[in-house]
Order: C-alpha cells, then sequence, then structure tokens
C-alpha cells in the first residue's frame, strides 16, 4: 500500500506549482493574443493542414477547432487564458484541469514550432497534477457543490475518499518522477554529445547569438575554468537529481544548486519560462512540515507589528477581578 | 520540535487526517478493494513510466523492435524529447534570410536579402518579457529541421549509387526531400509574413502577378573554444556556410 507518508504530506507544494503552472500559461497566453492570427490562424506561419493533418492521425478529429475562422485563434487563446486563471484560483479544480490540459493539447498541435521545454513539462506534469491533492491552498468555491449534493455525499463516503487519497498519492509520485525523468534523461543524451563530454558546451551555449544576453557572456567564457566546471557540473547535478533528491540528507543542496542553475540560465541566457516551471517543480519536494518550518524561521525576523497576533491575550494580573 | 508537532499549519487550517480515521472503520472487503485500487495504479505507473523511459533512451534493440508502439503510446498525450542543448548545444549563429522575385506587368523586381532574425535577437536582448523568443524558436525549429532534411537525404545520395552517378536525378531527390519537410513548409508560410511586412512599408507597390521566394540559412561559425581570446565580434575570425534554398512560389491569393 502506498501510505500517506512525509513525503505525500505536500499539498503547499503542489498548490505552489499549480499557481506556477497556470500563472505560466496565462503568461503565454497573453504574449500569444496580439499574435494569434499570424500564430494559429488561416494565414499563420505553420500551414492549417498540417494541424488538421496531425489531428486526425492521432485520431483526435473531435478536438479539431477551426482556428482558420475569422476571431477563432483570438477567442481560443481567451478560453486558455480564462482556464488557467480559474485553475490559478483552484476553481473547478480537476474539471477545470483536464479542460486546460485538452486546450493546450490542441495549441500543441496547432503549431509545434514555437513551444519550448517549458510547455512540454506543463504539458506531461498537468495530467497528473490535476489528480493530486493540490487544491488545498489559494481555492476558492464557488457553492456549486450544493448543487450537487448526491455528488458531494458520494465524495464523503469513506471508501470514496480512501480510494481517492490514493489515486492522488500516486498522481504526486508520478509527478516526482517525471521531473526527475526531466532532468535524468537530458542529462543521458547530454552524454552523448561531444562537446558536453569535453568540458566546452558552455563556452558555445553562451556565446551563441540567440542566448548571449549580457555583456558578461565574452568574458565569462573566456575563462577556461568557468567553461568547463560549468559544463560538468551541469551534467553532474542533472544525472544526481533523479536520485538525490528523494533523500532528506540531499534534498536541500540538489534543490539549492538547481535554483542556482536556472536563475544563471535566466539572467545569462534569457530562457525564461523554462527556469521558472522547474524551480516552481521544486515546491513539490518540499513537504507541508518543511513549509512550516521555513515559515517559522522567516517570522522571527519579522518586525513585531508583522506577526501573527495570538487569538487570547490573558488580561494583566491587576485587571483581574478577585 | 514544538513547531513539528503543532495542530495547525502556517495558515491556521487543521491538518487533514480523514483518512487515517477513515481507515479505522474499514470493513475487510473495503481492505480486499484497496489493496486492488493500490496494486492496478502501481501497475499503470510502472508500466507507464517504463514506456516513457524506453520512448526517450539513446536507440537499443528494445526501442527498436517497438518503435511503432512506444510512438503510438506517448503521442500525442505523453510526448516528451528532453533533449536541451543535447546531444550538442548550437554552437554557430544561424540567420535566415529571404528574397523576393517579383513579377508585375512583365517587369522583374527583386528585393534585396531581408534578414529576419537579426532585429528578433536585438529585440529580445533589450527586453525582459518578449513574445519575441517564441518566434525565434519557430526559425531556429524550422531552420533545423530544414537542415536536416537536407543532410540524410544528401547522406541517402552518396549511400546510392544510382543518384551518386545521376547528379540531374540527385538533385531532384534532394529538392523533392526538402520540399516536402514540415520546416521547409514552416519556412515558406513565414515567408508570405515577412513579405507582407515588406510590402506594407515599400510604397506604391504594384500588385504582384507572380512572387518567388529564396531563402538562406547562414551559419555563422564563430571562434571555437581553442581560439577564445580572438575578437568574437570581428567577422573575419568566423567561418560562414549557406544553405539556400531553390526559388518558391507564392501564392499571389495570399499576398
Amino acid at each position: 500500500m502506498l501510505r500517506r507518508t512525509e513525503t505525500f504530506r505536500n499539498s503547499i507544494g503542489l498548490s505552489i506549482y499549480r499557481c506556477v503552472l497556470a500563472a505560466l500559461v496565462m503568461k503565454n497566453m497573453i504574449f500569444y493574443y496580439p499574435m494569434a492570427t499570424s500564430m494559429f490562424g488561416q494565414d499563420a506561419i505553420v500551414d492549417y493542414d498540417n494541424y488538421v493533418g496531425l489531428m486526425n492521425a492521432y485520431g483526435l478529429r473531435f478536438l479539431i477547432y477551426p482556428f482558420h475562422l475569422a476571431y477563432a485563434p483570438q477567442v481560443f487563446i481567451l478560453l486558455t487564458f480564462v482556464a488557467a486563471f480559474a485553475f490559478f484560483f483552484g476553481i473547478g479544480r480537476q474539471i477545470v484541469g483536464i479542460g486546460l490540459w485538452v486546450l493546450l493539447l490542441i495549441l500543441q498541435q496547432r503549431n509545434g514550432y514555437i513551444l519550448d521545454g517549458s510547455d512540454n513539462v506543463i504539458q506531461v506534469t498537468l495530467p497528473f497534477l490535476i489528480f493530486t491533492d493540490a487544491y488545498r491552498y489559494n481555492t476558492y468555491r464557488l457553492g456549486l457543490s450544493e448543487r450537487f449534493s448526491g455528488l458531494t455525499k458520494l465524495t464523503q463516503q469513506p471508501v470514496v475518499k480512501l480510494v481517492w487519497g490514493t489515486i492522488g498519492r500516486f498522481a504526486t509520485l508520478a509527478l516526482l518522477i517525471q521531473i526527475c525523468y526531466v532532468y535524468f534523461f537530458t542529462a543521458l543524451a547530454k552524454l552523448q554529445g561531444s562537446l558536453w563530454l569535453n568540458g566546452t558546451a558552455t563556452y558555445y551555449t553562451m556565446r551563441v547569438d540567440e542566448f548571449r544576453q549580457t555583456s558578461w557572456n565574452i568574458p565569462l567564457t573566456q575563462n577556461h575554468y568557468f567553461v568547463v566546471l560549468s559544463t560538468y557540473f551541469t551534467i553532474f547535478w542533472e544525472l544526481s537529481f533523479a536520485f538525490l533528491i528523494w533523500f532528506r540528507q540531499t534534498k536541500w543542496v540538489v534543490l539549492f544548486f538547481g535554483i542556482l542553475l536556472h536563475v544563471g540560465i535566466w539572467v545569462f541566457m534569457r530562457i525564461d519560462n523554462f527556469s521558472w516551471i522547474m524551480i516552481g517543480s521544486y515546491a513539490l519536494f518540499v513537504t507541508d512540515r518543511n513549509y512550516q518550518a521555513i515559515a517559522t524561521f522567516c517570522k522571527q525576523w519579522l518586525p513585531k507589528r508583522f506577526q501573527l497576533r495570538p487569538q487570547y491575550q490573558p488580561l494583566p494580573e491587576e485587571q483581574l477581578v478577585k | 520540535m514544538g513547531l513539528l508537532s503543532c495542530e495547525r499549519d502556517v495558515f491556521g487550517h487543521s491538518p487533514r487526517n480523514e483518512f487515517l480515521m477513515a481507515r479505522h472503520h474499514v470493513s475487510p472487503a473495503t481492505t480486499i478493494v484497496l489493496y486492488l485500487v493500490n496494486g492496478l495504479l502501481a501497475l499503470i505507473l510502472v508500466s507507464h513510466f517504463t514506456l516513457v523511459a524506453f520512448s526517450m533512451l539513446p536507440a537499443n534493440p528494445l526501442n527498436h523492435q517497438y518503435k511503432y508502439q512506444l510512438f503510438r503510446y506517448v503521442n500525442p498525450f505523453f510526448s516528451q524529447a528532453w533533449t536541451l542543448f543535447s546531444p550538442n548545444p548550437i554552437n554557430s549563429n544561424q540567420r535566415l534570410l529571404f528574397k523576393y522575385d517579383i513579377y508585375s506587368r512583365g517587369n522583374k523586381h527583386s528585393t534585396p536579402w531581408v534578414d529576419v532574425v537579426a532585429p528578433m535577437t536585438s529585440a529580445k536582448k533589450s527586453s525582459y518579457w518578449s513574445p519575441v523568443q517564441r518566434i525565434l524558436k519557430h526559425i531556429s525549429s524550422s531552420t533545423n529541421q530544414t537542415s536536416e532534411a537536407r543532410n540524410k537525404a544528401l547522406k541517402f545520395v552518396a549511400e546510392h549509387d544510382s543518384l551518386r552517378n545521376d547528379p540531374v536525378k540527385a538533385q531532384r531527390f534532394v529538392r523533392r526531400v526538402v520540399e516536402s519537410s514540415p520546416g521547409h513548409k514552416a519556412l515558406i508560410e513565414y515567408s508570405y509574413y515577412t513579405y507582407k511586412r515588406l510590402m506594407t512599408t515599400a510604397k506604391q507597390a504594384p500588385r504582384p502577378d507572380s512572387v518567388q521566394v529564396t531563402y538562406l540559412i547562414s551559419s555563422q561559425e564563430f571562434p571555437r573554444f581553442s581560439k577564445r581570446k580572438q575578437d568574437y565580434f570581428d567577422v573575419r575570425n568566423s567561418n560562414y556556410t549557406h544553405l539556400s534554398s531553390f526559388a518558391c512560389a507564392l501564392k499571389v491569393n495570399k499576398l
């Protein structure tokens, strides 16, 4: 039996990841909206027939959206934005989550060329996230459950609760494994590349025009210590993530270097969405108990007026009626 | 220690222990159901990640034998490729240039080469939050796909005598392979977009009778690691290679 161990008490992390994922989808939709026709419309930069062909090949004809109609791409973008907004606030929970996943799947088939690693991470983690315990924080209820009282009663049954809890734990485990897969398989692919093996890959990635984001990139990559150490660090860290993240003793070191790596990638190469979604996914590996400890640690550094006041304050001795 | 055993979490909510509480009252039948559900989910989990792993592992006899089954399973719902700068990172500056031959009333007018990448790269550098990188991703994916298709066709020609010994036939074959590749189609679609943008800035442009586009994928190989002290911005220190397309006719009604 997959028991509710400490690893699976991570509803805060799941909620954070849900919010990060939804926020990134919203950001993407804001970017796409002004270019909706050029990216997804009839005469978009990718042929409309390609999309129809793909959907037919995958047996998803029933999901073909008429992007070729006037304003249809804009409507689709708005719909996806609304779904992501609702998912951010946990409205509609699993139903909205499934809807959002389908919308993103359709968009992916319409123009796969504009997508990057972050879209792939969202696409493969969302189906698991939907069924986890990710709706406990930053969640708003619309009061619809009263209308479906029969369904509410059913979900309150102990057996249903137990089965649903089990599904949630397996979905959480799948989500954690999926994140480990991202790093493990990219490291495995890097081990087949001569530039990664000879320790010079960082030199090229930081110098290529598309990713040369700061004036520091050239002087930094002139230093061979920086180039070789950063290249090997990337491979070793990515390889070890999948194994060391499961142990309490090594988890924090792995997460710290992960944040360092992704912030570095963002600053020097401006790969933003992928950096944010991966940093957001680290929230999944932090348990609720860890968050409580972090919150308590942070609270003691806050000025007194920002600290939470206790609900009950005893009266001073002199005011007590004897 | 007091923190770890607290009754309420940081947000003031009580920890939910309904699963634990419910488990105290389960009947033997429920226990069996739970074991079955656990077994089934464990089986699904292991099977799913095994199949996904085999779809991503480097070429081996097993994923070669079951490639169609693996492809059918992972596509489109679980398709993933974590080739983030791997196996080798991009190590040259790619440019995409378009040139249009416009035929109107018996006259031919050719535009100069229009670089579509350089302005977007500059725009990306000046803004932290810009949609430009999506377009750049589109262009780099299309150019890489086209170059790959061409290289595969050339390799095929080199390996087959009937094509290798007949340059005309070989050229026709390579052209057909490139023209049927999704990358080439995406580049041609993008050329419509660039053409429209060009024509909006060109004053009194006559309506064309026909338009042909040629694209050029230029690759600038900047100094290699062993020559890292050389001036990066001095073009004399770089090597240039070009991949030029055939002239392709654009549909006038789409312009």
